[in-house]
């Protein structure tokens, strides 16, 4: 039974099912309790009015004589029992029994009693004894008691309270009833993508397709956005896995073959050197294909991009700090793109690494922007790279460089996968101002 | 010139051990970012070499207190996943270099050297003073182009005078930083290897080198030219 109210406690139905049901009861219960109020008071002016009207009729009868109507009154008084019927009592000014009804001398309250009734000095109904009394004044010093059992009073609310409770409890069923019917409703559509993800999960459909109210089709959107997102970062690792697979291989086959070539020792070091060098090359690249962002616009966060340049430059002026290079920057301030921080880190400290490392003594870094675009260049005072090496500088894995030191050509492949996965342009040119090579990049805003 | 080396996979850190002493470099090492913070705090080093992916305290947070204790050796980080997001925050933390695994000792050598050197104020690699002429990547000491045979602890002896020259360098100093911490700091050895560089860089006695600071220690005296 815990266990099953447990389960119950973590289900959203039946946590605003309770609730609900807790504030309709609150709610019929304040208002049953208000009209059981409202009807008991009632009830008691309107007691109070007739006692009043009695009381009237009675002190006419007596100023005028009329001992007929006096009688009317002692015949009522007589027959005043059962309970419940309008008993007189006349007293004089010292509280004494002046006139009584003349069956009604039994029970009758004591003189102390009368005291604090009379005390009162109210003409509203009091609440004594059991019974309801009503305190008139209809001579000099001479007081007239009207008494009512609360029997018959209380019957009659009674009667109304069993009504009206009646009533409330039924009000409570009905509401209850069309709440369990909303939830049902309203939450239908939840059910409904329960469905639709678990036919995701087992493969029946690849994206949820279904319509859905308005309130739940961003969550939809958002839900196939993130499904994309994963499935494609999955066809990437796959992707990766495989190429990184494959073009092992070959290095792999070439120590192979160097290990059935009869090789002397410095030839195997350096022919097996060679091909791991290689392979640390094609693993860096494709560890940092796969770990990069989707660049689609489904993972990444607005970055400010010039203090990215600034870190990134600031690092590498400490590592090339025996090179002296002078750094010349004429940045816009205020850039910002949608771009994944680590694939704007990974891009420019690969591109700013190499403008370092080939410049002379000198590199200049620009950045600015127009309404569609922000510009990058990137130029440096070196060697700079020569007609036909430009279009397969780009190329996965080329060198520009001849130099045997490891790591580099896989730099700038990476950056321009990078940005063409955020479809930005590239171009290799000669810097004017510096006479080395020029990185000119185009990022669209849009 | 005395390394310490913070590296938590055992088999690198042998190599590394073992790569950098063949090639003359005093070296302790730890594999642990806690036990690399308290030997850095207390120990005097020429240069670290620290990985990143450290298990108990990473690299990055090493290096920035080793820093914020005012420990100024140089710094040279080792990094498994090459992206410049963790070269960056390395730097940033206080570092002076990076190198990429997997790397050829050759090149961490060279690195080091340039550390090393930058921390002594030389930009080159070839120390001159004169005719007198020291190469830190070849280790080779000459004078007048003629290569001076020297051992491997000569030439740390040496190689610590040039690379603090025209400063009194204690015999605890040189002690501290050529010797592993369990060195015999009474023996007269240093003594010895001071009386052999001398007979070696100056036969005749025309240049005396290396002046003897009464009571404070040694001092290399020649007039750099490089």
């Amino acid at each position: 039974m815990i266990k099953w109210l447990e389960g119950k406690c973590h289900s959203i139905r039946y946590r605003l099912l309770f609730a609900f049901t807790l504030l309709f009861i609150s709610v019929l219960l304040l208002l049953g309790l208000f009209l059981d109020h409202l009807y008991s008071v009632d009830q008691k002016q309107h007691l109070q009015q007739k006692l009043q009207f009695k009381a009237s009729l009675f002190t006419h009868c007596l100023s005028s004589g009329d001992t007929l109507g006096i009688a009317k009154f002692d015949y009522c008084v007589s027959v005043q029992k059962p309970d419940g019927q309008t008993v007189f009592y006349i007293y004089n000014s010292l509280h004494e029994l002046a006139w009584g009804s003349p069956i009604q001398t039994t029970g009758n309250p004591t003189a102390a009693v009368i005291k604090s009734l009379l005390n009162l000095k109210t003409i509203s109904l009091t609440e004594f004894s059991a019974s309801f009394w009503l305190v008139s004044e209809i001579a000099n010093n001479s007081f007239l008691l009207l008494k009512v059992s609360q029997n018959q009073f209380q019957s009659q609310i009674d009667s109304f309270r069993l009504d009206l409770f009646g009533l409330l409890a039924s009000l409570l069923g009905l509401l209850i009833a069309s709440f369990v019917y909303i939830l049902h409703r309203g939450l239908q559509p939840l059910d409904k993508m329960v469905i639709a993800i678990a036919d995701i999960a087992s493969g029946k459909s690849k994206q949820i397709e279904d319509e859905y109210a308005s309130e739940f089709v961003a969550m939809r959107d958002g839900l196939n956005n993130v499904l994309n997102a994963e499935r494609i970062q999955r066809e990437r690792y796959r992707n990766t896995l495989a190429d990184l697979a494959h073009s092992l291989k070959t290095p792999l086959a070439v120590m192979q073959g160097a290990a059935s070539e009869n090789l002397d020792y410095a030839a195997y070091l350096r022919v097996a050197g060679d091909q791991i060098r290689r392979m640390d090359q094609i693993i860096q690249y494709q560890l940092t294909r796969a770990v990069k962002s989707i660049g689609d616009g489904a993972k990444v966060n607005i970055v400010q991009l010039t203090p990215i340049i600034e870190r990134i430059l600031s690092a590498l002026g400490k590592v090339y700090r025996d090179k002296e290079v002078k750094v010349i920057l004429n940045l816009e301030r205020g850039i910002e793109i949608n771009a994944d921080e680590r694939d704007l880190m990974e891009m420019f400290g690969n591109m700013l690494e190499n403008a370092f490392k080939y410049c002379r003594s000198e590199i200049a870094v620009s950045v600015y922007s127009d309404q569609d675009n922000v510009f990058i260049i990137l130029e440096d005072d070196g060697a700079g790279v020569s007609e036909n090496m430009r279009n397969t500088i780009l190329e996965r894995g080329e060198r520009a460089d001849t130099s045997a030191a490891p790591g580099q050509g896989i730099g700038l492949s990476v950056s321009v996968d990078i940005l063409s996965s955020y479809n930005c342009r590239l171009e290799v040119e000669d810097s004017f101002s510096l006479g080395g090579a020029k990185f000119s990049i185009t990022f669209p805003l849009h | 010139m005395k390394l310490l080396v913070v590296e938590d996979d055992a088999d690198l850190r042998r190599q590394l051990v073992s790569g950098l002493e063949s090639r003359g470099y005093t070296v302790e090492e730890t594999g642990d970012g806690r036990e690399a913070l308290y030997m850095g705090c207390e120990f005097n080093y020429d240069l670290t070499i620290v990985d990143l992916g450290l298990p108990s305290l990473s690299g990055v947070d090493l290096i920035k207190q080793w820093r914020a204790a005012e420990r100024n050796f140089p710094i040279l980080i080792l990094t498994a996943r090459g992206e410049w997001q963790d070269k960056v925050e390395g730097l940033e933390a206080g570092a002076d270099d990076f190198l990429v695994k997997p790397f050829h000792i050759e090149e961490l050598v060279a690195r080091l050297n340039a550390l090393l050197r930058r921390a002594a104020g030389h930009a080159k690699p070839v120390l001159e003073f004169g005719n007198l002429t020291l190469d830190t990547i070849g280790r080779v000491v000459a004078f007048g182009g003629r290569p001076i045979n020297l051992t491997s602890y000569e030439y740390r002896t040496l190689e610590y005078l040039m690379m603090h020259a025209g400063k009194t360098v204690s015999k605890a100093e040189l002690t501290e930083h050529l010797y592993h911490q369990d060195f015999d700091r009474d023996s007269n050895v240093l003594e010895v290897f001071i009386r052999r560089l001398r007979q070696k860089l100056d036969p005749d006695q025309t240049m005396s080198p290396i002046t003897t600071v009464r009571g404070l220690g040694y001092r290399f005296d020649l007039v750099r030219t490089s």
